[in-house]
């Protein structure tokens, strides 16, 4: 059984690390010509980032942090680690290979393993808040140091729970974790509390562990037929339906991405002290909605193409195909751009939105005809754009 | 109506230079396996660009924007979440000009047993009842040239006999062209042969 245990690890350590070098491909070199260009700049923001977030983090251990601020901080660390994770659940969780695995002889307590450690290792950049709690370099710390790792150890057991059942459709088993984490919001010091905290965790911890044991999955429930949507699968060539079942969740974070970038450019106005009167909106927004959908039509396209082979060469399929691929994101496109335009104090909105419009029609065209340089030329164009246009508000 | 193989090249597969012609009826490719059936059949859905050669329809190049060439592949497509019905309208609906009527449809699907099934997601039915899914959406699609990838292996004997006669009826007007390595299943078409290889 112990040659059982490295074999399943090392699979599982494998697929992480091969699945992660795929979708990194092409990317690393953006990330490198972006890092390169501008050392500085991106030095200034990683920190602020970091520092930003770690001073959230405190407040779960500072008495005087009101409720609000600790729902929040909560909310925030839930909302993004899901959100990490869910965005690389192929490769923390390997869901496609998970019936095969799990028709093995392979212990629970092993399944749980490999999840944890690669839950653990997909949290990644979310360490460098942690860390830098711990480590207090600047001395602003309020609490003492046991209190403040207890407090961060119980929401990342917590969290961690969450994510592993939401993830794995393990509806029954999230609904105690959840619960958990709405009482690690409770605000307050006193002890009780803290042993009501931490037996949350416990309990959030129970449920993890029995969401492995056999029979805790149920088989989903059929979907009801809607002649409606079935006619427009057929119109669409089916990318409809595909981006409501395969493509849903990675159309979900792209969606999610620009999303977050409109609530965090509100929040920044709404928040900030010194003058926001010229705040570009559009300019943020466009660039993310730029980058998070210029790839999703080739995407599209290469999955139905992949998926139904025996009908590739049909210029039917074709035809019904190449509207809706490309009208789809086009049509979120303009919508985000629209978002920007109705928030944008910029001024250069006509400027913005033609940039931004022609990079997205570059990367879509590029990535139709699979340019390779088109994975890092359009996040590298995005980040100087953004720089250059950023420095002229 | 003739479909004729006029120098082709296939880019997978061990075959050389094909020279075939195939008129109205059935008509069975045999070979080891690797030689390149279902290449040659997916080239000729146009699905797989040729390495040389062409493929003639009644003595002109053979375009398909006309919709005249169907093809049940040997696996089901990688889709788990399709409704199987959904799969079905959809293939079919490809094919307006050569699609048969409902009655038609009503009666592949029920002597293929696969009513059902047509509400389950196509991860759902077991490997005989998707590749019977697709036999029946060719077979419903109907136009001039169909094409089947070894359509007998996995489906039982009652929905062999089935379709062995959906064909015979379907071969008097159209060029049928099935893969197989299990000839004998089909000799009641009384088929052409053409071993490769």
């Amino acid at each position: 059984m112990s040659r059982m245990a490295a074999n399943y690890l090392s699979i599982r350590h494998s697929h992480f690390r091969i699945t992660l070098r795929d979708w990194f491909r092409g990317l690393d070199k953006a990330l490198v010509a972006i890092a390169s260009a501008l050392t500085f700049i991106l030095t200034a923001m990683v920190a602020m980032a970091v520092v930003g977030m770690a001073q959230g983090l405190a407040l779960l251990s500072d008495a005087s942090a009101s409720p609000a601020h600790r729902v929040a901080v909560i909310t925030a660390w839930q909302g993004i680690s899901l959100v990490l994770m869910r965005a690389l659940r192929e490769a923390a969780l390997m869901p496609r290979a998970r019936q095969f695995f799990a028709s093995l002889p392979i212990p629970p307590a092993l399944h749980l393993r490999a999840d944890l450690v690669l839950a653990l290792l997909t949290y990644s950049f979310l360490w460098l808040p942690v860390a830098w709690v711990i480590a207090n370099p600047l001395g602003t710390r309020s609490a003492p140091l046991p209190t403040t790792v207890l407090a961060l150890a119980t929401l990342i057991v917590i969290s961690v729970c969450v994510n592993l059942t939401l993830l794995r459709a393990r509806i029954r088993y999230a609904l105690p974790c959840i619960a958990a984490l709405a009482v690690f919001a409770l605000p307050g010091r006193a002890p009780w509390l803290e042993a009501v905290r931490a037996g949350g965790a416990i309990i959030a911890a129970v449920a993890l562990w029995l969401s492995y044991l056999p029979g805790a999955a149920r088989a989903p429930a059929a979907r009801r037929r809607s002649e409606l949507a079935d006619r427009l699968a057929i119109r669409t060539g089916l990318v409809i339906p595909l981006l409501a079942n395969e493509l849903r969740a990675n159309f979900m974070v792209r969606v999610g991405f620009i999303l977050a970038t409109l609530g965090a450019c509100l929040l920044v106005i709404e928040l900030r002290t010194n003058d926001t009167s010229t705040a570009s909106v559009l300019l943020f927004v466009a660039a993310v909605a730029a980058l998070a959908l210029y790839s999703l039509p080739a995407l599209l396209r290469r999955t139905l193409l992949t998926r139904l082979h025996f009908l590739a060469g049909q210029t039917a399929f074709a035809d019904r195909m190449r509207a809706a691929v490309y009208l789809v994101p086009s049509a979120l496109f303009l919508c985000a751009l629209l978002a920007g335009w109705v928030f944008d104090r910029g001024g250069r909105a006509g400027l913005e939105t033609s940039l931004f419009t022609g990079l997205y029609a570059l990367g879509v065209a590029g990535a139709r005809a699979e340019i390779r340089v088109t994975r890092w030329v359009v996040p590298f164009a995005a980040m100087m754009l953004l720089i250059i246009l950023g420095a002229m508000t | 109506m003739s479909l004729r193989l006029d120098r082709v090249e296939l880019p997978r597969g061990t075959l050389g230079e094909l020279n075939l012609a195939f008129d109205t009826g059935v008509h069975l490719i045999t070979g080891p396996n690797g030689i390149g059936k279902t290449s040659l059949l997916s080239a000729l859905a146009g699905s797989l660009p040729l390495k040389s050669g062409r493929f003639l329809f009644s003595d002109k190049p053979l375009g398909h924007r006309e919709a005249l060439v169907v093809l049940a592949p040997n696996a089901p497509p990688e889709m788990p979440w399709i409704r199987s019905g959904l799969l079905l309208d959809f293939i079919a609906s490809l094919y307006p000009a050569s699609r048969r009527d409902a009655a038609f449809a009503a009666e592949v699907v029920a002597r293929l047993g696969i009513g059902a099934f047509l509400a389950s997601p196509l991860g759902t039915l077991s490997a005989g009842t998707a590749r019977k899914l697709l036999l029946a959406a060719t077979l419903v699609a109907a136009p001039p040239v169909m094409l089947f990838d070894e359509p007998t292996n996995d489906i039982d004997a009652g929905s062999g006999a089935a379709f062995i006669e959906f064909v015979r009826e379907a071969s008097e007007t159209r060029i049928v062209i099935i893969t197989t390595h299990h000839a004998g299943d089909l000799a009641a078409l009384n088929p052409a042969l053409h071993a490769l290889g």
